[in-house]
């Protein structure tokens, strides 16, 4: 069974600290939640008729040597996977819809987009329409969310005490 | 407010398009998948995916609308939320 670790260590160095500061594994999973690598992209032929070409597709995202990997946080309270704004425009991902969703201080307007998020570590792939969210512009470390509809088909034990977090399919 | 607002957006034409067709939609195809291409009415499917065959198939990366007719706003992650709030103060 492929396993993603997705939580820390039990210390970790803070870079360029002097005197050395060591954070904890518990602390870091606190402030950073569970996160994975991933790979975003498109390709046309996920969105075949022929499921045949599908599985060829699939098989050569998960055959790919990943060129970029970004940083996935492990979102149980998102429904659905996002992915951010600026990172879907520098890859070029199908722009598919723009859709508003309530938010705080009014309303606010998504783009929606086609493509792809491979899990690396545990050599899978969910492809479909994702929401572009601002997660770099406001302050997230991270790139992509991934939310229930992908957990759906995995196993996440996240133990917070020691600061581990491990995900399989 | 979102930079889509600020520029013109890239699916504004088969957005209007919708918006002029949206009573007939919704009386057609409620909770069906629609795709409009440059102004242009495409065709209604039962499932996102299937609309989005079509789609990929006839125009490869769009840009093009495929848009659920009748569907609820969407529900934002509150870890956008809560971060859009930081960053606004």
């Amino acid at each position: 069974m492929p396993i993603a670790d997705c939580g820390f260590p039990p210390l970790t160095v803070v870079p360029g600290s002097n005197p050395r500061q060591v954070v904890l594994g518990s602390r870091m999973l606190v402030d950073k939640g569970p996160t994975t690598s991933v790979q975003i992209g498109f390709t046309p032929d996920l969105f075949h008729a022929d499921p045949n070409i599908v599985q060829a597709a699939k098989q050569s995202v998960l055959n790919q040597s990943p060129p970029t990997l970004v940083e996935a946080l492990i979102d149980s309270g998102a429904s659905d996977s996002c992915i951010d704004e600026s990172l879907a425009v520098e890859l070029g991902l199908p722009l598919v819809n723009r859709v508003q969703a309530a938010g705080v201080g009014g309303g606010h307007e998504f783009n929606v987009y086609l493509g792809y998020i491979r899990i690396v570590a545990l050599n899978y792939v969910q492809y479909g329409r994702f929401m572009g969210v601002l997660l770099q512009d406001g302050g997230q470390p991270h790139h992509v969310l991934l939310g229930r509809s992908l957990l759906k088909d995995m196993i996440l034990v996240y133990d917070g005490r020691d600061g581990t977090c491990r995900l399989a399919i | 407010m979102s930079m889509a607002q600020e520029t013109a957006h890239p699916l504004d034409i088969e957005i209007r398009a919708f918006e002029a067709k949206r009573k007939e939609l919704e009386r057609n195809y409620l909770r069906k998948f629609v795709v409009f291409k440059g102004g242009e009415f495409v065709g209604a499917w039962d499932t996102f995916d299937a609309a989005a065959r079509e789609a990929v198939s006839r125009f490869g990366r769009g840009p093009y609308l495929i848009r659920e007719v009748g569907a609820p706003p969407p529900v934002l992650p509150a870890s956008v939320l809560f971060h859009n709030l930081r960053a606004a103060e």
